[in-house]
This record gives structure tokens, C-alpha cells and sequence, in this order.
């Protein structure tokens, strides 16, 4: 009884995550396998991997699962540059009246990505948009540009409001870490000479590196995963321009019912994660002796 | 006891739901958009405040996410007791056995003789009505007619036009980039084509989706011209630059905000554009301009049916019976602005003038070519939903032609139909015949001494 005690008492838990993370996870996994149109519910013969072939040919497939790297990796890359800039200055010492700017800059990240997709929908409309208007009264621009409806830009400018609602998470992360390291460390780096960049690289990049690890990969996921605000703003158009693989599971389910094929792209999309959460904690190395430094 | 045909796809829902206060809940599902399902709550409400016994639930959606949550609700079991679909999904919702059989009841109801012919021709099209078996009748119908900015053809000396070549004339008159002008607000993302393929019927004179092999005929030289026409209307700037982004909302919107001088609409968006302001003096709708070889008529009927699944038969047929009653009907349509399917109805001027009118006339003018779409194809959700609306722009961001974009679409949709042939035999629907002879077609013709 003594031996089994901890199994019960970890049961209750292990039993809700199997029921509701393994069993759906299963039950899309075994709807992948099967050719499954809800236009035709009655006929849903097995088909095994016939839809994970059917996938290796489909451009569309191709097209989203580019479109999603490029979404990720542009918008990471600039929302943790930007979001440590911030961090930086909102740890400085000299910053005055940081507490209420924290919580200022900390506003978009409560805004819903629905209301974040109509606004800047508007903002960079092509014939009343803001940025349109800005940038013609400024002589930027000769004449208005659909900034939406072009396929060079569409899938940037989705970027763009992204970059601008996931700034500051990175920044109140990185700013979390940046307050637990110890102010002895920076006295000791002074006492040694140390410049201004070597603090920077021998302490405080290390310190926090962890914080930046863990922050980046969660958000690499979420933004891969996330497809409202596309589709708000342009639909995943035009003509799959901004479609990412994320958009196109939806797409594929609940506009064109074939659930079948949408549960194989949801597969592959978990799939897509988890390789490339290993790889990058492998390459960070996240894990091990030397994992903080 | 209302005895219910057909056999439902999933088990229904096993007890029926009422409120605290002990009344039995009646479900209506309605997606017809915002200002029809509030018209049909308005009925409900009058309902229950005779039947204190019964509760009316309305399940609204908006007409594009309606199909799609029925579907799911059938298919999860858990289906609505009454259901108002388009005359497009009926046949797939029977072949489901998701509706049902309302012939007895219907042999002895007393209105039975209230209904417009055309309303019940629709319903012998749509399947509503086979064989003498009733499974739903008209709540309404619904047809297109075009939207004009009424100043912006007084500046111009215009009248709204009467052919295609007209219309594209007077949309690069009223054109005026400098002024953020804009003739035509093209749907260009979602649901696009439901607005352009009625023009390459006008230009090919047919409906036919296939030939007497199932090979798809959509790629004619004369459905090339038809998209070549919509598609110059694009790159000839006589459309916003963003359009080929707009769906449904952005469409009305920019009409009615004044960046669009016309749109093609169902009768409803009448009541969007007087509640944003508009009104005669600045309002003016028309019949569609005719093609090259036929004038479409983009028309469709809304139809009330029980579910096969209903929990409370009795109590859905109480409603049921209620709302199909003339009375009810001719005041639902005047609430909701559109046309009414029986005869009471189109006996009261109140349809016959104003907005309404030209939708009047193309509801009820059996010269016009009926637009058709063979929604009886399980492939139908991902062509309209997804391949049309990235075939399309591409055609309008001018990475393809016109001939290129049709030959993809054929080429998917007949692979569709030779699917369906396999498995369901080459008896595939068919859509109604030409002008003149609706219903000619084996699947829709009519059967039975329904009709007046």
C-alpha cells in the first residue's frame, strides 16, 4: 500500500491530463487517418496515411508552412530586440516614474488580438488608413498602397501589429530577470574595470539568459500557433499570401469541412512544434552543467 | 403526434430542456443574418406570448458560418427542433435524414393552398418538396438586385444600367480616383464568387455545371469571358485596391460609407443601408443588367423544416404551424424587408414598391435564367470556401488569367463529380431548366398538385 500511495495520489492528475490532452490528441491523430468530410459524414472510409501523402503535395501546404516560418521568425526577431531595448531602459536606474510606464507599456499585451487585428486592419487601410495618409503628406509615398491587399506586404504587416503587441511581453519578462540579478555582481565587474559592454556580456546577458530561453520558446510557439489575428486582418490573403499553416488547419476545418485532412495538418503542426522545441533547447542548451551560462 | 421521417445522423439529444419556469423549449435555428433573425425573434416573442406552455429558443448565425454550425450540430448529435436552411443545403440535410417528413400533417393543414407558385417550384428545386413528400416550405424568398449611390449617377446624367456593357460603362463614368471614388464594390476574399459566377452565366447562357459525360464545363470560352469581365473590373481600377481583400462586411460598408458607387445584395441590405443613413434621395435599386446572352436571376429560398431530431415534435410543429401561417409570414417579411412566398403576400402593395420592387420583379420574372450551384457535391465547402477565394486572387493580383483560373477550378470540380458518379450513380441533381420552364429537370420538376 505503502509503494502504491504515490501512483493514487498522482493518479487524479495523470487521469485529467489523459483525458483531456492525450485523448483528443489521440482522437485527431486517428481522424487523420481517415478521409473525413463533414459535407459527407456517412462516408469515412481509413485511408492510413493516404492524407499525410496528399500533404507532401500540396503546395498550399508548402506556401503556409513558409509563410509560417517567416511569420514567426521576423516577428520573434524584432519583438525580443525590441522588448530587451525596453527592458534595458526600464531597468535603468536613472529612468524616472518606470512604475507607471511599466504598466503603460505593458497595455497591449491586455488588448484582445481580435481588437489588435481591426485596428491596424484600419490603420493601414489602403484608401483611409493612417499610415497611408502619414506617409503621403510626408512624401514617403508617391500615391496610397494597399498595404493589405498586396501580396509583397500583406504577410508584413500582419508582422508588424504583431511585433507591436508582443514587444512587451518580452519586455516585462526580460525586465522580471533583469531585476533579480544581484546588484554585487555589477560591483564586483566595476571593481574588476569592466566596461559598460563587458557588464553587459559577462553579467548581465548570462543572468537573464535563462529568462530569454524559456520567453523565447514559449512565444515561438504561441506565435506559430496563433492564427486570429491574420485572419482578422486579411483572411490569410491575398491568394494565401499571409496564410499560415496554423490558419490553414482552420481553413481547411471549418470552412472546407474536411475535417480528415485538417486533423493531419494539426498533426503536422505539433509535429513542426516539438522539433523544433527540441532542437532549440539542444542548441541553447537549456538543459545541462552548463546550461546558465 | 407528428410522426418524423428519415432516420437522424447521430443520436438526438435525449431529453428535451426547459426553463425555471417549467415551460418546454422549442429551438430555431436562424442563420439568415441580423436583420432576419431579429424579424423571426420578433415573431417568436408574439408566439410565446400566446403559448405560455412554450419557450422559443433562436439560435442565430450569420449566414456564412450558418451552414457549417448546423452541420456541426446534426453531426454532434445535437440538432435544433425547427431549422431555417437556404434551398442549396436541403438536399444534403435530407440526404442526412436530418429532416423531417411533414407530408401527413401537412395533408390536412388548412394553408396549404396559401403559397406563391413560385415559392413551391423552389421547394420542388431544392428538393424541399419530392414525390408529394413535404420535408419544408418557403419562409422566403431571395433574389439580388443592384445598389446605386443615387447622387453619383444625378452628377453623371446616369440611369441605373440595363446590360453588362452598360453597367461597366456607367461604373468607369462614376469612377473618381482623385476622390477616393469608386464604381464598384468587388467582393474579391470570401464569397466572392457568388457574385461573379451569375455573370458568367449571363455570358454563357447556362447553368450547367457539367456535360451529359460529368466532364465540367466551367471553363468554356464563354465562362472565360464572363470572369475576364468581372476580373477587368479589378485591374481597370474601377474598383478599390483593397477590395480584393473584402468580404461581406467590408463590401456593404464601402458602399454604404460612400467609397462604392454600386454593389449587387440581397433585399435585407436594404434595411443596413437606411439604417446607416441612407435613404431615397440617395438610395436607388435595380434589376441586374442583363449579359451577353441571359439575364440571372440570383435566386434562392429560405425554407422551415423539423428536424428529424426534434425533441419536442409536437411542440416544434405548434411553432412550426404558427409562423407558416399567411398571416405570420407577410408580417415577418415586411419586418425583415424581403419578399414574401405567399400569395396574401404578394397581393399587398407593400412589397411592390419603393427598394423592394426591383427584387420583385427578378423573384418573379420566370424569363430570367436561375442560378444554380451543384451544392450536392461533399466538395462543394472546400471549392467555395478556400480554392475560389485563392483562384481568384490570383486572378486579381495578376499572377494568372482568367482561362487559367477556371481551368484549375474545372479541373477540381470535375474530379468532385466523377467522385459522386462512382459512388452515387451518373442520376446526379441538375439544375432548374431555362428561362421560361423552371424546374424542367428530372430532380426538380413538379410532382405534385402542391401548387396553386
Amino acid at each position: 500500500m505503502k509503494k502504491a500511495e504515490p501512483y493514487l495520489l498522482l493518479a487524479p492528475a495523470y487521469l485529467l491530463i489523459a483525458g483531456f490532452l492525450f485523448y483528443p490528441m489521440a482522437t485527431v491523430f486517428l481522424l487523420s487517418l481517415r478521409e473525413y468530410q463533414l459535407m459527407d459524414p456517412l462516408n469515412t472510409p481509413f485511408v492510413g496515411l493516404g492524407q499525410y501523402a496528399a500533404m507532401l503535395d500540396d503546395e498550399y501546404f508548402w506556401r503556409s508552412l513558409w509563410n509560417s516560418v517567416v511569420w514567426v521568425v521576423v516577428s520573434l526577431f524584432f519583438q525580443f530586440l525590441l522588448g530587451f531595448c525596453l527592458a534595458l531602459l526600464l531597468n535603468s536606474t536613472r529612468f524616472r516614474g518606470r512604475g507607471i510606464f511599466q504598466a503603460v507599456v505593458f497595455a497591449p499585451w491586455a488588448v484582445s488580438g481580435f481588437l489588435i487585428a481591426i485596428i491596424w486592419a484600419w490603420l493601414l487601410n489602403g484608401e483611409f488608413g493612417l499610415v497611408n495618409d502619414l506617409l503621403v503628406r510626408t512624401g514617403l509615398l508617391d500615391q496610397k498602397v494597399g498595404f493589405l491587399s498586396r501580396g509583397e506586404t500583406a504577410l508584413l504587416s500582419c508582422v508588424l501589429a504583431n511585433i507591436w503587441f508582443g514587444v512587451t511581453f518580452f519586455a516585462v519578462m526580460l525586465f522580471a530577470a533583469l531585476q533579480a540579478i544581484p546588484p554585487s555582481l555589477y560591483e564586483a565587474a566595476d571593481m574588476d574595470g569592466a566596461t559598460a559592454w563587458q557588464s553587459f556580456w559577462r553579467v548581465t546577458a548570462p543572468m537573464v539568459k535563462p529568462a530569454i530561453v524559456i520567453t523565447v520558446l514559449l512565444r515561438a510557439i504561441w506565435i506559430f500557433n496563433w492564427a486570429d489575428l491574420i485572419w482578422v486582418m486579411t483572411g490569410g490573403g491575398p491568394a494565401g499570401a499571409s496564410r499560415t499553416l496554423a490558419l490553414y488547419v482552420f481553413q481547411k476545418a471549418f470552412l472546407g469541412l474536411d475535417f480528415g485532412y485538417s486533423a493531419a495538418l494539426g498533426v503536422a503542426l505539433t509535429v513542426v512544434s516539438l522539433v523544433f522545441t527540441a532542437v532549440f533547447l539542444r542548441a541553447t542548451r537549456f538543459y545541462g552543467d552548463d546550461a546558465a551560462i | 403526434m407528428l410522426r418524423l421521417g428519415g432516420t437522424a445522423v447521430a443520436g438526438a439529444a435525449v431529453l428535451g430542456c426547459g426553463g425555471g419556469d417549467g415551460r418546454r423549449t422549442v429551438t430555431v435555428f436562424s442563420p439568415m443574418g441580423e436583420v432576419k433573425n431579429l424579424a423571426l425573434a420578433r415573431q417568436a416573442e408574439r408566439f410565446m406570448a400566446m403559448r405560455d406552455d412554450l419557450r422559443v429558443e433562436l439560435i442565430p448565425a450569420p449566414w456564412d458560418q450558418g451552414h457549417t454550425k448546423l452541420l456541426t450540430m446534426i453531426a454532434g448529435g445535437n440538432p435544433p427542433d425547427v431549422i431555417a436552411a437556404t434551398g442549396q443545403w436541403m438536399a444534403e440535410f435530407r440526404a442526412m435524414g436530418a429532416i423531417a417528413d411533414l407530408t401527413s400533417w401537412h395533408a390536412s393543414w388548412p394553408h396549404r393552398d396559401a403559397f406563391t407558385r413560385t415559392g413551391l417550384l423552389r421547394c420542388e428545386s431544392s428538393t424541399a418538396i419530392e414525390d408529394g413528400r413535404v420535408y419544408g416550405l418557403p419562409l422566403e424568398l431571395t433574389t439580388r438586385a443592384m445598389f446605386y449611390r443615387r447622387r453619383w449617377l444625378d452628377e453623371q446624367g446616369l440611369e441605373p444600367a440595363v446590360t453588362r456593357a452598360g453597367w461597366r460603362g456607367l461604373l468607369e463614368r462614376i469612377t473618381d480616383r482623385d476622390r477616393d471614388r469608386y464604381g464598384y464594390a468587388l467582393r474579391g476574399a470570401r464569397g466572392g464568387f457568388w457574385t461573379w459566377w451569375p455573370i458568367l452565366e449571363e455570358f454563357s447562357g447556362t447553368n450547367e455545371w457539367f456535360d451529359g459525360d460529368h466532364n465540367c464545363i466551367i471553363n468554356s470560352p464563354e465562362h472565360v469571358d464572363g470572369l475576364a469581365y468581372w476580373n477587368d473590373i479589378y485591374q481597370d481600377g474601377l474598383a478599390p485596391a483593397d477590395s480584393v481583400n473584402w468580404g461581406y462586411n467590408e463590401l456593404v460598408q464601402g458602399f454604404w460609407s460612400g467609397v462604392c458607387g454600386c454593389i449587387e445584395q440581397d433585399p435585407e441590405v436594404v434595411r443596413t443601408c437606411l439604417d446607416h443613413g441612407m435613404d431615397e434621395s440617395t438610395l436607388v435599386t435595380a434589376v441586374m443588367p442583363a449579359g451577353p446572352r441571359a439575364r440571372v436571376a440570383s435566386n434562392d429560398i429560405w425554407i422551415l423544416s423539423i428536424s428529424s431530431g426534434a425533441r419536442h415534435p409536437d411542440d416544434a410543429l405548434a411553432f412550426y404551424e404558427w409562423m407558416m401561417s399567411p398571416e405570420q409570414l407577410v408580417a415577418y417579411s415586411k419586418e425583415a424587408s424581403v419578399l414574401p412566398t405567399v400569395k396574401q403576400g404578394m397581393d399587398d402593395p407593400w412589397f411592390g414598391r419603393g427598394f423592394l420592387r426591383p427584387f420583385m420583379d427578378m423573384a418573379t420574372d420566370t424569363g430570367l435564367l436561375q442560378n444554380w450551384y451543384p451544392s450536392y457535391l461533399p466538395e462543394m465547402g472546400e471549392f467555395v470556401e478556400v480554392l475560389v477565394t485563392e483562384e481568384q486572387q490570383k486572378m486579381l493580383l495578376g499572377r494568372q488569367s482568367p482561362r487559367e483560373t477556371l481551368d484549375r477550378l474545372a479541373d477540381f470540380l470535375g474530379r468532385a463529380q466523377r467522385r459522386y458518379v462512382d459512388r452515387h450513380g451518373p442520376d446526379t441533381p441538375r439544375p432548374p431548366g431555362p428561362p421560361g420552364l423552371p424546374g424542367s429537370s428530372d430532380q426538380s420538376g413538379p410532382s405534385q398538385p402542391l401548387a396553386s
